[in-house]
């Protein structure tokens, strides 16, 4: 990790001013082109109400939330399935996962974003409605802050699954 | 005889969709069965978009499409305002559903233990919580959809909790039950930012009446005669340049 940068970019972080320095997702590769962010849907509490039956009823399933203009620039349309892959500047791991682009005009194009509500697999009314975005954003070196929020900011490209 | 309104202020309205959970619970409607609905729409192209949540109950006209098309006067009109059905004479033809140009008709298919997100009867909870049916979890309860005051008669017919008989249809009833005890109805109750509002027309000092002097006043499809009785405040009616980016996807399970 140190010899990859990591150490350094971590310690710099525990300065007592602020400091700023590039964001870590910044180094990733060129065609990790889209940042990924997570939201909260306004009918759910957190991921706790995911079982919910009458909740997961008006909001069955994750999407990957997605600026009209960009999908169709990747050949995207509304509803296509998509991996979205995650890539960790420090160790040059990278993460998939599988969910369906929602296209929608308020959101900027560079950027996309899905719900963390979902992700769950024994629950039978929460189970198979796509996946958390918590499973692609790196933790650890560079992608933790020093008041232990966890900077869930990270480069991801989309391609159709 | 009061003179009853549903007014929406949609700049008030936030879209979080507690109308149609309250709405939910109150009539214990099936799964899919959503007589109230808020519709979520979208305007302009980035970074010029506006946002704007539109609830939709059932509009109760004054000239109601389903009554003229019911061929056994189970919809019919109550002086005060009313559109409700009589579920002793509802033969479930489904005209009422085809002839609303809102679509906020909804037909039971199932008896209503069945149409419920847990049936009751069945050993659900032995997947969930490791043995044991949802009824003996809660100790076998009252189940929410026995609540008494659906089965009383209300002006001498059965109009009230129309998820409740098996082959009839079923739709928003402005909650006569509570309005009857002199409650406004369970999402007018529930609305976090006073964005609905329920009363009388004829009452000058009543929030409705107040509301409706504002102006930018309008109704769902006006054009087509309805005379709904639900009006809007403010907003923008739903055309070509306002689209619908939300829709509940999951096919109904009838």
């Amino acid at each position: 990790m140190k010899a990859l940068g990591a150490g350094q970019i971590y310690w710099q972080d525990y300065t007592p001013l602020p400091r700023w320095r590039k964001p870590t997702m910044d180094g990733s590769p060129a065609d990790f082109d889209l940042y990924l962010i997570s939201h909260k849907k306004i009918e759910f509490k957190q991921s706790r109400t995911t079982f919910n039956a009458l909740l997961n009823e008006l909001e069955p399933e994750q999407a990957v939330e997605m600026n009209t203009a960009a999908a169709a620039a990747r050949g995207l349309a509304d509803g296509d399935p998509v991996w979205v892959e995650s890539h960790n500047a420090i160790t040059g791991e990278k993460k998939r996962i599988k969910a369906k682009v929602k296209t929608i005009e308020g959101i900027r194009p560079d950027t996309i974003t899905m719900s963390h509500h979902y992700g769950f697999w024994v629950h039978p009314r929460a189970k198979d409605r796509g996946p958390t975005p918590n499973v692609i954003f790196p933790v650890g070196e560079g992608y933790i802050t020093n008041t232990a929020d966890q900077s869930y900011q990270v480069k991801v490209r989309v391609t159709q699954a | 005889m009061p003179r009853y309104a549903y007014v929406i202020d949609l700049n008030r309205c936030m879209g979080c969709n507690a109308c149609v959970e309250a709405c939910k619970i109150e009539n214990n409607t099936g799964e899919g069965m959503l007589w109230m609905y808020v519709f979520r729409l979208e305007k302009g192209k980035y970074p010029d978009v506006n946002w704007q949540f539109m609830p939709r109950p059932c509009m109760h006209c004054d000239n109601p499409p389903c009554v003229k098309v019911c061929p056994v006067g189970a919809r019919f009109k109550r002086e005060d305002g009313f559109t409700l059905t009589d579920f002793d004479r509802c033969i479930g033809c489904r005209f009422c559903e085809v002839s609303c140009p809102y679509g906020v008709n909804y037909f039971n298919w199932k008896k209503p233990k069945d149409n419920q997100y847990f049936a009751w009867h069945e050993e659900e909870g032995a997947g969930v919580y490791g043995s044991g049916s949802a009824g003996q979890i809660i100790g076998n309860a009252v189940v929410p959809y026995e609540n008494p005051d659906h089965k009383k008669l209300y002006g001498e017919r059965l109009v009230s909790g129309g998820a409740h008989y098996l082959g009839v249809v079923g739709k928003c009833t402005w909650c006569v039950h509570r309005v009857e005890k002199g409650l406004p109805p369970a999402c007018v109750a529930n609305c976090p930012v006073h964005a609905l509002h329920f009363g009388d027309l004829d009452d000058p000092g009543s929030e409705v009446s107040n509301l409706l002097k504002r102006g930018n006043v309008w109704r769902l499809l006006e054009e087509l005669g309805t005379e709904p009785r639900v009006y809007y405040l403010g907003g923008q009616q739903p055309g070509h340049d306002l689209r619908l980016w939300y829709t509940r996807r999951q096919e109904v399970k009838a």
